[in-house]
């Protein structure tokens, strides 16, 4: 086995595996920094990240009791300003249960390791309904399909069912959860998921098929992903031969931007304080 | 200390001590003993006890002073075994002000006086702080004369204003009040006193900066979230309701203003556990305060003491009693059985010393079964020459070894050099100088193969610094014969390099700000050229790590910086480069402490050992006389004792002082690697050090004394 005990399983690496078991290799288990080529154009790219972090940040001052109205007079830009307003006019928060756990991350022992998820909303009326809410502020969705085969939409209610008794006041029923990805351009629009128990029990086989396989693998036997699509916007695409041209931002599918999202997001947050 | 380095907490069992500790529930509780006593382990059992109990997690704070003293607490909350949880929130008090400022940003802005509330915090990194610190004080010294008087490299004396502004946030010092208390503390020439004029003067003029662009360095989030933040009603009642169960870990190691900021919250959890080591104290020079972290037992509803050190062999206690009583000059009482635990090397030169150390630490390994994690290597301070011979020998003896620095000097590296110098040369319109051996260098680093020779002849003919153009000349172009010396593989390959760098400007449109944005230039030089097959970076996994740090540092550099600057991706560049050149940027560079391999050897700055806060077997004391165990760094701007709560304001700093505070410094610091060593110290004695002086500092006094009444040496 390549893992150490104490590994970490998260959407985003598992997300990584499913896409190419080499970059898992490269990126979680070898930690192999590689100078990746971005998106352009870049700035744009960098920007619009940032947008979404920012939005996020605005979310959550808001679930924290700051006035929408002091928080509008921070936003200077105007893709901001319509997330922003959309969010205020389409008011995703209103049907939501009242307890609210805004940044809430669970974990979990599973399949011999641990795995873990960081919620942009856990809305909770405890022993009756669950609610996770995503934030999303990539391109507006084309494939809701897609967005239910990610890691994403299979993790984060499986772990809220084997980690959300806290907030639940008792173990959670997976007929309790709903998952929400809300998009801040088509806020009419979100993508529900409704769990079950049969879900529940598909998702725990598949990300335990999933953990036992990778955990199962030792070096170099990862494989790199037949399906070149998925190197267009890995860091890793001129290590692996798979071409040495960025991809256009044009061209960027929402899975992949969202992809880049969760890793930018955990990039910044890893931005150390200054030590003193 | 963390007696559980290398073992879970379901593998061992808690002492009849540390079991009391976990019976105390429902109140506040300080704890206190010397290094390797136990306490993190019995945190790590009290912290598994609430969980086990049902304690919500999401309620749990663990408050460490700095990042690498909450390894333990992070391993334990990796553990498959632990119950599944909301994740525990571990912070330092500049990560707790900078997220709560971050958080109420708006609430708050107007009144700490920053003159635009509505737009962003923009916080500065170590590098960014002092690249605007760089912009206020030249000016200064170059037009106004200030320092002339101060004999000390430009950086430092930057990092000792900042130090300054830190020290008084964390002290709780007003910033106006700093000049004027280290000139009532000096005793010496009065030339001095007009330094700590111009030092105030451009700390405030840095404060009022920061103020006027929002930017927060380390001493503006620490007051900003000490007198703002924590009595402003939001943000108070955000933090009392979030955390009631609170783990302080280290607070001898912590600033004052954040032992105030406990004492005032404490009463507010439920349960608390507070954490002392009666040995610690390291970090003072960086404000931190053991005596006041003291202070906090009063507050805190009971006190329990863990006396014995669960680390340490007897004849090592010993030791540390010995050389505590030998370095105050006492009457020394000793045992013989200390030598089984000594071995005493002396050398005349380092190279001989280095050698010794390498076969010593290979012996151990191979014959000893030890494991080279178990190994570590200190000195007051690790030279980079130093390092490079000692890391040069173990990897020729197979040795896995690491060198802990909290910066590595970025800017040195080769593969920097090379990938500024193309970006140079990409980009003529920066009017940035490159010089022939720039040249030479980096295609003796971009080109697989080549060597030094070839490339001196390759770059006289391509690279004519003094002509108008400053595009380099083609292979082609280059008379047959030299083509041949040079060969046609290195030419090749450097057609390639030139023609990309060609197009690369061909294609650059002024309009597109990607085309001046330099970490563009160098991902794609890197991607698209240096790393494939016939470049020298091809598989060459140490320079893709300096090129992704490299690419990092400009990134933090230009989204900070196009915030108060001209706001062109050209002039960024521009300001980029020259900072590195001044040795301002990527000087720095901090490293993730978290990727430790840790079963290596490890080399490193005695102090930095002490805050990694794991016990080893063995340990190698290099240099005992050198006088970095004895005296403290030269700061002509600074002070870390005046600059303390402990110092009397109507008091002169003079030679008794000096003497005490050096005395009790390396006590604290001896007594904190002893402490943390199981079985065995080599001290090593140098005839010459590497500036070729003699040094008999007091910790060679010290131990010689103790020395001259052992038998002789007996192997380890």
């Amino acid at each position: 086995m390549s893992l150490p005990p104490d590994f970490l399983f998260s959407q985003s690496n598992l997300q990584d595996f499913v896409d190419c078991p080499r970059r898992f290799e490269l990126r979680y288990i070898l930690k192999q920094p590689w100078p990746a080529l971005q998106p352009e154009p870049v700035l744009e790219w960098e920007q619009s990240l940032l947008q979404g972090l920012r939005f996020h940040q605005l979310i959550l001052q808001y679930l924290i009791g700051m006035p929408a109205e002091v928080l509008t007079q921070t936003i200077y830009d105007h893709k901001l300003q319509r997330w922003w307003n959309n969010f205020l006019a389409d008011n995703p928060l209103g049907e939501l249960p009242s307890e609210r756990y805004p940044e809430f991350t669970l974990s979990s022992p599973f399949a011999g390791f641990r795995l873990i998820a960081k919620y942009d909303l856990i809305a909770v009326a405890p022993g009756k309904r669950i609610v996770i809410v995503d934030w999303k502020t990539g391109s507006p969705r084309t494939n809701p399909n897609s967005l239910r085969e990610r890691i994403q939409s299979r993790l984060y209610p499986l772990l809220l069912v084997k980690a959300g008794h806290h907030i639940n006041h008792g173990v959670v029923n997976p007929e309790q959860v709903e998952m929400i990805y809300w998009f801040a351009e088509k806020p009419s629009a979100p993508f529900c998921i409704q769990y079950n128990q049969t879900e529940y029990l598909k998702d725990r086989e598949y990300i335990t098929t999933l953990i036992t396989k990778i955990a199962s693998l030792q070096l170099g036997k990862f494989e790199l992903t037949p399906d070149d699509r998925h190197c267009a916007f890995c860091n890793y695409q001129t290590l692996c031969n798979r071409g040495k041209q960025p991809g256009n931002l044009e061209d960027l599918e929402e899975e992949s931007y969202q992809e880049l999202e969760d890793k930018i997001q955990i990039d910044i947050d890893q931005i150390g304080a200054i030590q003193f | 200390m963390n007696q559980m380095a290398h073992l879970s907490i379901n593998q061992i069992s808690p002492t009849e001590n540390q079991q009391a500790v976990l019976e105390s529930f429902d109140k506040t509780l300080f704890l206190e003993g010397p290094s390797g006593s136990g306490k993190t382990t019995t945190a790590l059992f009290y912290l598994h006890s609430l969980l086990e109990q049902g304690v919500p997690p999401e309620k749990i704070l663990i408050l460490v002073p700095q990042r690498t003293l909450a390894t333990s607490y992070y391993n334990l909350l990796r553990e498959p075994y632990l119950p599944a949880s909301v994740a525990i929130s571990i912070v330092t008090i500049s990560g707790l002000a900078q997220r709560m400022i971050d958080l109420f940003w708006p609430l708050i802005a107007q009144n700490a006086g920053f003159a635009h509330p509505n737009h962003l915090p923009i916080f500065l990194t170590l590098e960014t702080a002092q690249y605007y610190m760089t912009r206020i004080v030249d000016p200064l010294i170059e037009h106004e004369g200030y320092f002339e008087s101060v004999n000390l490299d430009r950086n430092r004396l930057y990092s000792q204003i900042l130090d300054n502004l830190n020290k008084s946030a964390a002290v709780g010092i007003p910033l106006i009040e700093i000049g004027e208390r280290l000139k009532k503390a000096w005793g010496g020439k009065p030339s001095q006193l007009v330094v700590y004029d111009q030092m105030q003067d451009c700390a405030i003029r840095f404060r009022r900066f920061c103020l006027q662009n929002n930017l927060l360095d380390f001493s503006l989030q620490i007051s900003i979230f000490c007198n703002y933040l924590w009595s402003s009603f939001l943000c108070r009642q955000f933090l009392l309701n979030r955390f009631q169960f609170l783990i302080y870990d280290n607070i001898e190691e912590d600033v004052p203003v954040a032992h105030d900021l406990i004492r005032d919250w404490l009463p507010h959890f439920r349960n608390a556990l507070l954490i002392y080591d009666t040995d610690g104290g390291y970090r003072s020079f960086l404000g931190a305060d053991p005596e006041e972290g003291h202070t906090l037992q009063s507050v805190c509803q009971e006190t329990m003491h863990l006396d014995q050190t669960l680390v340490t062999s007897p004849e090592l206690r010993i030791f540390n009693e010995v050389l505590v009583q030998s370095i105050q000059h006492r009457s020394l009482i000793i045992h013989p059985s200390i030598r089984q635990c000594l071995t005493s090397r002396y050398h005349r030169y380092i190279p001989e010393m280095i050698e010794d150390v390498c076969q010593q630490v290979n012996r151990l390994i191979t014959e000893g079964g030890v494991s080279p994690g178990e190994i570590v290597i200190v000195a007051p301070y690790i030279s980079d020459a130093l390092r490079f011979l000692l890391i040069n020998r173990m990897e020729q003896l197979q040795i896995p070894v690491r060198s802990h620095r909290p910066s590595r000097n970025l800017r040195d590296e080769p593969a920097t050099q090379c990938l500024l110098t193309w970006a140079k040369l990409a980009h003529p319109h920066w009017n940035m100088p490159v010089t022939r051996l720039d040249v030479r260098n980096a295609l003796v680093q971009s080109i697989a193969g080549l060597d030094l020779t070839r490339a001196e002849l390759l770059s006289q003919i391509v690279h004519r610094p003094g002509k108008q153009t400053r595009e380099l000349g083609s292979f082609d172009l280059i008379k047959p014969d030299m083509q041949q010396r040079i060969t046609y593989f290195v030419g090749e390959r450097y057609e390639h390099l030139r023609r990309w760098i060609t197009n690369y400007q061909s294609n650059n449109n002024p309009q597109n700000e990607d085309n001046s944005c330099l970490e563009v230039f160098l991902s794609r030089l890197f991607g698209e050229v240096l790393s494939h097959p016939g470049f020298g970076f091809y598989r060459n996994f140490d320079a893709a790590k300096t090129c992704t740090e490299l690419i990092e540092s400009v990134q933090k550099f230009r989204r900070v910086v196009s915030n108060t600057h001209d706001n062109s991706q050209h002039s960024i560049a521009v300001e980029y480069l020259r900072m590195i050149e001044k040795g301002v940027l990527a000087a720095q560079y901090l490293q993730s402490w978290q990727e430790i391999n840790e079963e290596t050897v490890l080399i490193a700055p005695a102090y930095t050992y002490l805050m990694l806060n794991r016990p080893v077997q063995y340990q190698f004391w290099l240099d005992i006389g050198s006088l970095g165990w004895w005296e403290r760094l030269n700061q002509p701007l600074t002070h870390p004792y005046v600059l303390s709560r402990r110092w009397d304001e109507n008091d002169v700093w003079d030679d008794v002082h000096e003497q005490q505070t050096n005395q009790t410094a390396m006590i604290r610091l001896v007594s904190g690697l002893i402490h943390r060593c199981q079985k065995g110290i080599f001290l090593y004695i140098l005839g010459v050090n590497e500036q070729g002086n003699e040094q008999r500092g007091q910790l060679l006094l010290a131990i010689q004394s103790i020395l001259r009444h052992l038998p002789p040496n007996e192997e380890v």
